[in-house]
């Protein structure tokens, strides 16, 4: 199994923390970057190409300055370069008009935020198992 | 309208011409009387006027002159100088003919003569009877005046002979031109007519109106018939009464000249009335059109716009005079004010209506904001609650064998409180959402709504035992999403307070009222302190301890929320220990309107 990258963007340093934390966890040799906003890591992704960042999987915030998870998101499914790479929203929002904007512009997935961290541990590590590819066989 | 006016105007010159006429006919009865007795009077005047000449010529010395000449003379300038005498002489007593104004010479005696003896019998002046002259032949009415001497004998007689000839045809040229006049003698014997009739002249009339006439003796008479003429006249009759004279005037008018005179008068008086009455037609015609129509044209199409709600329609200058002047210069002014009034109304609507964009607008924007606040809620408290689970978390596993009990306890703590303010922080958009959240009335169906709820309560912790029941056929009027939010929040209510009862009961039923329906959860749970009744309803109170039934204190708030919004009632019956009953109530008549 080669290595899986994966990239984090989220405005809260606290939660690219305890995601970072908790996936390193989840899948061991996993090489995790964070970006603070959209435009940290569109440069990540759309830089040039010797330098170019391409993830297996992207968590995207969606309530970020400057830049939004449904900004990123256009740009990343705009780019030949980045179209292919699933991004999953990871959002704080409850709004149902977020979710459906974040569907029509090619989320590949929708998950809200849960209040309680126990519950948020186990929907991370069900989102990465899934879309990383390396679900545990049942026992 | 002129009809209406002018229609008793006509009937009363019609029943005016009619009087008229009758009194016409009257009147020209009346003036052809009066005709007659100034006839009379005139001949009256005439013969007394030849008195006074007599008289006046008796003291003439010349009449006593042994001499003709002298006499004849006097008598032929006073002759020359009176036309109206045939013949003016003297007699002697005995009534010879003495002298005369023309000369006469032939004897002639006169003492036979009517006048004559009536004079020797009285010794006065005597006018008598009309005769015809004995020496003209002409009919004359003698007048004869005694003179005397000195020692008041009479030494003589004036005589002077009035010509009725010349009397009828000067009534002729003084009184009217078309009458006939007639001079009568004793036993109707016609002396003179004016015009003149050679024919009955000097003979008497025999069975004819005519002296059926005279013998009425000239008192009033008046009478329609033919005249010796032939032709039919109406006649009156004056007799001539001075100085015991005999003698009567006729005054003739044709029947049609009277009726002419009449009616003409009368058709002249319907011919001016008819002018009169369509001049008078015409003015008002013109007086209305001018005065009345045309003005009250230009109300009429003020008004008209006016009521098209036209405020800016005036009957405008000029104004006629009077009270149709005023009338529409009070209208002009009524127009005046409305419009005013109605420019300032809609100044103050559309004042109002900007306040109410704008407010709406402040509104719209307050809702934005208070949705804004909503997330950052839900994404700024909830995140450093996550991150603070998270690191506590990271605490346990990882540092926890570091960690004392104490320590441990205190990480437990943590949890404890986030989790808890997690909930709260929930709980309050859940209420917000509420708030904001659209209405779609429909029909509910209450029994399914919580007998799916309590089914999957009770299949949630099947370790608890309740009897739980609820009435068939509950519907309300409302919205499905929110009246779910409402039996979700009373049921886990229920169902919670319950929780420690061997015999916990829930029970859902209804009261269909005249108006409403009246929907009830009933449990035999803890209950609470009425004295805290008012502060149920209100978020974040709650009666009991959170170790006792957990809770986040919105759950009843969200309740009323929720019922405020469908229009309906909410309250609560309890007593601590013996459990509580919910109602809440929604109009009915929509309900039965839908169902029907």
């Amino acid at each position: 199994m080669s290595t899986k990258h994966l990239l984090l963007v989220d405005d809260s340093t606290d939660d690219l923390e305890l995601a970072e934390r908790l996936i390193m966890k989840v899948v061991p040799g996993v090489v995790v970057t964070c970006a603070e906003d959209g435009i940290r890591a569109l440069a990540l992704l759309h830089g040039p190409p010797e330098k170019r960042l391409v993830p297996d999987l992207i968590l995207l915030d969606y309530r970020m300055p400057r830049m939004d998870g449904a900004d990123v998101l256009k740009a990343l499914r705009s780019d030949e370069g980045t179209r292919h790479i699933p991004v999953v929203i990871v959002s704080s929002s409850n709004e149902r008009g977020d979710l459906r904007r974040c569907y029509d512009l090619g989320a590949n997935s929708y998950v809200r935020k849960p209040v309680n961290f126990a519950n948020y541990e186990s929907a991370l590590r069900l989102i990465v198992q899934y879309w990383l590819g390396i679900n545990e066989r049942p026992e | 309208m002129v009809l209406i006016f002018t229609t008793p105007l006509v009937g009363a010159v019609i029943w005016f011409a009619r009087d008229a006429y009758q009194a016409e006919e009257n009147a020209a009865r009346a003036t052809l009387r009066s005709l007659a007795a100034l006839a009379a009077d005139d001949l009256e005047s005439d013969a007394e006027g030849g008195v006074q000449l007599l008289s006046g010529l008796s003291h003439a010395p010349e009449l006593r002159s042994a001499e003709l000449p002298p006499c004849s003379g006097l008598l032929a300038r006073k002759f020359a100088e009176f036309p109206q005498y045939t013949g003016i002489l003297t007699f002697d007593p005995e009534g010879n003919l003495r002298c005369d104004a023309l000369g006469t010479l032939k004897p002639q005696n006169f003492s036979n003569r009517e006048y004559f003896r009536r004079a020797q019998a009285s010794g006065s002046t005597v006018v008598g009877d009309a005769v015809f002259g004995r020496l003209t032949g002409k009919a004359v009415l003698p007048i004869l005046h005694p003179f005397r001497d000195k020692d008041q004998k009479v030494e003589g007689y004036l005589y002077a002979s009035y010509d009725l000839q010349r009397f009828a045809t000067q009534l002729h040229k003084t009184l009217h031109p078309t009458a006939v006049f007639a001079v009568w003698g004793p036993g109707a014997t016609l002396m003179a007519r004016y015009p003149e009739n050679k024919e009955f002249t000097g003979k008497p009339i025999k069975d004819s109106g005519m002296t059926a006439l005279l013998a009425t003796g000239g008192e009033n008479g008046i009478a329609e018939f033919p005249d010796i003429d032939g032709v039919n006249r109406v006649s009156a009759v004056a007799k001539v009464t001075n100085r015991g004279g005999g003698t009567w005037i006729t005054v003739s008018l044709a029947k049609d000249e009277v009726a002419a005179l009449a009616h003409g008068a009368t058709r002249r008086l319907i011919y001016s009335a008819a002018a009169g009455i369509l001049l008078a037609i015409l003015a008002t015609v013109l007086f209305a059109e001018i005065v009345i129509r045309r003005p009250a044209r230009r109300l009429l199409q003020m008004a008209r716009r006016v009521a098209a709600s036209d405020l800016s329609a005036r009957i405008g200058a000029p104004y006629p005079a009077g009270e149709l002047g005023e009338l529409m210069r009070a209208a002009d002014r009524i127009a005046d004010h409305a419009e005013s009034e109605h420019k300032e109304l809609q100044l103050l609507n559309t004042r109002l209506d900007q306040r109410v964009t704008e407010r709406t607008a402040e509104l719209q924007a307050a809702n934005l904001e208070l949705e804004a606040f909503c997330y950052s809620v839900s994404h700024d408290l909830r995140s450093p609650l996550r991150h603070m689970q998270g690191f506590a978390e990271i605490l346990g596993a990882d540092h926890g064998a570091s960690l004392n009990d104490e320590g441990k306890h205190c990480l437990t703590r943590i949890h404890s409180a986030t989790d808890r303010m997690g909930a709260l922080i929930d709980g309050l958009l859940h209420l917000s959402r509420i708030t904001r959240a659209d209405i779609n009335r429909e029909d509910v169906d209450i029994t399914a709504l919580a007998t799916r709820l309590l089914t999957d309560m009770a299949r949630a912790e099947p370790e608890r035992k309740v009897d739980w029941r609820v009435e068939p056929r509950i519907v309300m009027r409302g919205d499905t999403n929110l009246l779910d939010i409402l039996l979700q929040n009373l049921l886990s209510n229920a169902w919670k307070f319950t929780a420690k009862k061997e015999h916990a009961t829930i029970e859902v039923g209804c009261e269909r009222r005249e108006n409403e329906v009246i929907c009830f959860v009933r449990d035999n749970g803890a209950g609470f302190d009425t004295a805290y009744i008012e502060k149920l309803f209100k978020p974040f109170q709650r009666l009991h301890m959170a170790h006792e039934f957990p809770g986040t204190g919105i759950g009843l708030a969200t309740v009323q929320r929720i019922i405020a919004r469908l229009g309906g009632r909410v309250w609560i019956e309890g007593q601590e220990d013996q459990g509580a009953t919910i109602y809440f109530a929604l109009a009915l008549e929509a309900t039965q309107a839908r169902q029907s």
